[in-house]
């Protein structure tokens, strides 16, 4: 079987998944309705509101979400067939709480994720590998079981306690001593006074870049280095593992330098299961990252998650797991797609 | 010696100095003045929301100097941290709301009254103040609140503050509880002779929930009932509360925003007892019920037939009778910086940071005060919609309550004000014999300077236009209470007419307190489009009449706000500050006090220099 028809196979089998996903999906954020009777509805109620509850403004809350008061299996059965039919013509809904599209509401998040997520995947990526490659070229090492015995301890920190942490040194108690120099934003995206200087700055883009940049760098390094530790470990025992093989004995036996053997023979190799990992990691970039965007106040789509599923916002939590879901299956098909680019030995079938 | 010239020139020089004593404080108090009066407003040029999510972080900022005051109530952990903190000052106001367990009556035996008072008896309501909420609490019995002027809390000769579980245990003997079964389990059986245990349920996300919940079950334990209290997921629990689905005995709060108490009519009613989202207790009582008539549609406050003897009256039976019992009122923290600003106000309602606040709160004059400068608020939440109906987040309403006017606003100590109305007057067929029987008819008069931002009159049309858009939007939260609103109209350009088809003091509220918004932009969105209506200021600006207006907003970051120069109580920020306005009272007092002994000063000592120069 050569490309083509690999590719329309997987295109089926990648259709197929993503309607298992939309099917699970509508189920998956309906559970506090279907197992315990919560309506967003009563989420939306305020004091106010219920004690002043007639009848019929209930019954015209319900129809304004989409939802039925004690829905029966007909019910159930209608409103799933409405939400395919949504799902599948792109249409998303309406936010419960803003009443907004929600494309508009995750459109307006998706910049500020993908900065988040895009930097610090690249400085975990990067520096992950860097060191793997360091290390594993002389394994039990002092060099290497220190960087191992760090890279675990790291992979194991929590990223919000991370976060935390640098909130409270560099953002609270090094601005004290030392009178402001060291001084970042406490969270947000962009300081209120900069927005304000920069609309009457020549030069005010470079200033809102620059502060957005500041306010970029501490939930950019709990990320980073909260993601380090897995690639570094991954790259070191890929790289281990490749040195150990044949070819790189017959490299050696050919009498290459230890540099040329590392990088133009283990490290080419090494790379492969990388490939799929790193493919992996730019498809979930969408996801955000919900602990750290809340952590951080970061205005994207993992805190936009976090609020939803809150107050039960079904259209915003389901557009984003669906989107999640897409991105992470075709990205899966690109890494595979990849991996016989890189790999000519191996065969699509 | 001196010549009898000098000594005149000394007793004039003695008389003109004590007289600049006597007079001195009437300046002080005018340097310390706001030019306007008690309803001038705004001081400050902008208002910033700044989005700030976490407890911890408002705490942080507040210290860090990047907000001036923390948007909501500060947890009691914070206490300690921001009272030694420099340039910041903590208030409390007693919340206007308050924690209770809710009490299944249909279920037996809780149906039995002397099985809930006996709870009630028993429950050490000081040592849930003292110990759950290290004294930010107090005890507290009836079901409205004691900062509501129409509470009988204090009012009743006998109260359930301290623990008595010999009493309780009395009750319930009487009544017939015994342990009888012979099993030596120790625990009482109901008056029929059947076992039971009580299931306190508590929500998981609070300590403050989860301690007080252990409080009702230790109370029980000391009555001899089997009981204990389970933490458990809040929204599963109110549901089934909304629904009227099974439970013993749970675990609640409740907050109001202003002082009325119709209510009452409905959340306790009997034939509401099966309503859902209505009267969690499923409680129905005659003697409760009889009382209700007169509570709704009586005209008047005070004196015999009043809304207030039916109120007493529907909590002393209340009370009594224990369908819930309240087990705290507590305190409402507020956090704020003093370096810059001065004239908050610590309102009933909100505590610090709320309407009145951002009204009043001024430069100091050392800073060039009073007017001028960013007054920075944190808000949990970003904004979810510029649209005030279909928000029902509070931290919304912190920025959208400055947008529209309503034609009388609670004062920070929950008065009424006249705002938008400048008089009104309030009739039924008895006062007029135009009005229809049964029918209350208010006749506001508008103030007539009150503009839209888009530099439009604000007239009775826009206020009997906003009342019939919301009553006639399908499903618009703010026409949920005028289903009995029959008519708003406006004769005249200053006038409206706004009549219901029922008599009732609480009436006025309804129609004034809704805030008024312009006919011309609301005729264009139409009665179906009310909830679709999707303002985005400021690019598109939005037509107000509140003291400010969107001036920035960044989303997930903050929203500036700019003050309203147009403003119906705005003041002119081109004059100097006037000196004869808005005098604190206690320094007027004292400025009346000093100069009186100022000027007996003056007479004396320049009368017996005068005397002694004869």
């Amino acid at each position: 079987m050569g490309l083509r028809e690999y590719v329309i196979r997987r295109s089926i089998y990648m259709f197929l998944l993503v309607v298992a996903v939309v099917c699970f999906n509508f189920f998956l954020f309906r559970l506090p309705t279907l197992v315990l009777g919560v309506s967003p509805v009563d989420l939306m109620i305020s004091e106010e509101l219920r004690r002043n509850l007639t009848r019929d403004v209930l019954a015209q809350l319900y129809t304004r979400f989409g939802l039925v008061p004690d829905p029966d299996i007909f019910d159930w059965i209608y409103m799933f067939w409405r939400y395919i039919v949504n799902m599948f013509t792109g249409n998303f809904g309406i936010s419960f709480v803003s009443q907004k599209p929600v494309m508009d509401e995750l459109m307006a998040r998706l910049p500020n994720t993908l900065l988040l997520m895009g930097t610090s995947s690249i400085v975990s990526i990067i520096l992950g590998i860097y060191t793997g490659v360091k290390v594993a070229a002389d394994p039990g090492s002092r060099k290497d079981v220190s960087a191992v015995t760090v890279a675990l301890f790291i992979y194991a920190l929590p990223i919000f306690w991370l976060g935390m942490m640098l909130l409270m040194t560099f953002s609270f108690y090094l601005p004290a001593l030392t009178d402001g120099f060291i001084n970042f934003p406490l969270g947000g995206t962009i300081d209120y006074e900069v927005w304000v200087s920069a609309k009457t700055d020549p030069l005010g883009s470079l200033v809102i870049a620059a502060n957005i940049l500041h306010h970029l760098i501490l939930p950019m390094i709990a990320l980073g280095v909260g993601g380090y530790g897995g690639y570094f470990l991954y790259m070191r025992n890929n790289l281990i593992d490749v040195m150990t093989e044949d070819y790189i004995l017959t490299a050696r036996a050919k009498g290459l330098d230890e540099n040329q053997v590392l990088y133009k023979h283990g490290l080419k190799n090494a790379m492969l299961p990388m490939v799929t990992i790193i493919a992996m990691t730019f498809g979930f970039l969408i996801n955000g990252a919900t602990l750290t965007e809340t952590v951080f106040n970061w205005y994207g789509l993992g805190r936009y998650i976090f609020e939803s599923l809150f107050i039960l916002d079904y259209p915003v939590v389901q557009a984003i797991f669906m989107i999640i879901a897409i991105t992470a299956i075709l990205a899966n098909f690109i890494a595979d797609l990849l991996y016989g680019v890189l790999d000519p030995r191996i065969k699509y079938g | 010696m001196a010549s009898s010239r000098a000594k005149r020139a000394l007793a004039f020089s003695l008389i003109a100095a004590f007289m600049m004593m006597a007079i001195s404080p009437i300046f002080a108090t005018a340097q310390t003045t706001l030019p306007g009066g008690p309803k001038s407003g705004p001081y400050i040029d902008k208002l910033v929301f700044n989005v700030i999510t976490q407890d911890d972080q408002q705490v942080l900022a507040l210290q860090d100097d990047e907000i001036d005051l923390i948007g909501d109530m500060v947890d009691p952990s914070f206490l300690d941290t921001l009272i030694e903190a420099e340039n910041i000052d903590v208030a409390n106001v007693l919340r206007n709301g308050m924690g209770y367990v809710t009490i299944n009556t249909a279920k037996y035996p809780y149906n039995i009254t002397a099985f809930r008072r006996a709870l009630a008896f028993a429950l050490d309501k000081e040592a849930i103040s003292d110990q759950v909420w290290d004294g930010l609490s107090v005890p507290q019995d009836s079901v409205v609140p004691q900062v509501n002027p129409g509470s009988i809390e204090g009012l009743l000769p006998y109260t359930y503050y301290e623990a008595n579980v010999a009493l309780g245990i009395q009750m319930l003997e009487d009544a017939g509880f015994a342990d009888n079964d012979g099993d030596p389990d120790g625990w009482l059986e109901a008056p029929n002779g059947d076992a039971f245990d009580v299931l306190v349920e508590c929500a998981i996300s609070s300590n403050i929930a989860i301690e007080v919940g252990q409080k009702v079950a230790e109370a029980l334990n000391a009555l001899g009932i089997d009981a204990i209290s389970v933490p458990t997921d809040f929204y599963e629990y109110l549901n089934r509360l909304y629904f009227h689905g099974n439970y013993d005995i749970v675990f609640l709060g409740v907050s109001f925003t202003n002082f009325d108490l119709d209510w009452m009519a409905y959340e306790y009613w009997g034939e509401y007892a099966d309503e859902p989202y209505f009267n969690f207790p499923n409680w129905a009582n005659d003697s409760y019920d009889d009382w209700r008539d007169q509570l709704l549609h009586a005209t008047y406050w005070d004196g015999a037939g009043g809304v207030l003897e039916a109120a007493l009256e529907m909590q002393e039976v209340w009370v009594y009778q224990s369908p819930m019992i309240i087990c705290y009122e507590n305190v409402l923290l507020s956090a704020y910086r003093t370096d810059k600003f001065e004239g908050y106000i610590n309102d009933v309602s909100d505590g610090v940071p709320g309407w009145w606040t951002n009204y009043k709160v001024h430069l100091k004059d050392e800073l060039g005060g009073p007017f001028g400068g960013t007054f920075r608020w944190s808000n949990p939440l970003d904004l979810d919609t510029f649209n005030f109906m279909v928000s029902s987040s509070a931290y919304t309403m912190n920025v959208l309550g400055e947008f529209y006017d309503s034609l009388i606003q609670q004062d920070d100590q929950g008065e009424d004000v006249n705002w938008l109305a400048e008089s009104f007057i309030a009739e039924t067929h008895e006062d007029n014999p135009n009005v229809p029987d049964g029918y209350t008819r208010f006749t506001f008069q508008l103030v007539q300077n009150a503009t839209w931002t888009d530099g439009t009159q604000l007239t009775a049309e826009d206020v009997a236009f906003s009342l019939n858009y919301f009553r006639d939007t399908p499903g618009n939260p703010y026409g949920a209470d005028l289903t009995e609103m029959t008519a708003a109209y406006a004769p005249t350009t200053y006038t409206v007419i706004v009549e219901f088809e029922s008599e009732s003091f609480w009436h006025l509220h309804t129609a004034a307190y809704k805030p008024i918004i312009p006919k011309a932009v609301f005729q264009e969105v139409g009665i179906d489009g009310w909830n679709l209506w999707n303002p985005d200021p400021p690019s598109e600006p939005m037509v107000t009449s509140g003291p400010f207006y969107v001036s920035d907003y960044v989303a997930g970051e903050f929203t500036e706000l700019t003050y309203n120069p147009d403003y119906v109580y705005g003041l002119d920020r081109t004059t100097e500050p006037t000196t004869t306005t808005t005098a604190d009272p206690v320094d007027f007092t004292m400025a009346i006090v000093a100069g009186a002994v100022g000027a007996a000063v003056v007479i004396l000592v320049g009368g017996y220099v005068l005397m002694r120069q004869r």
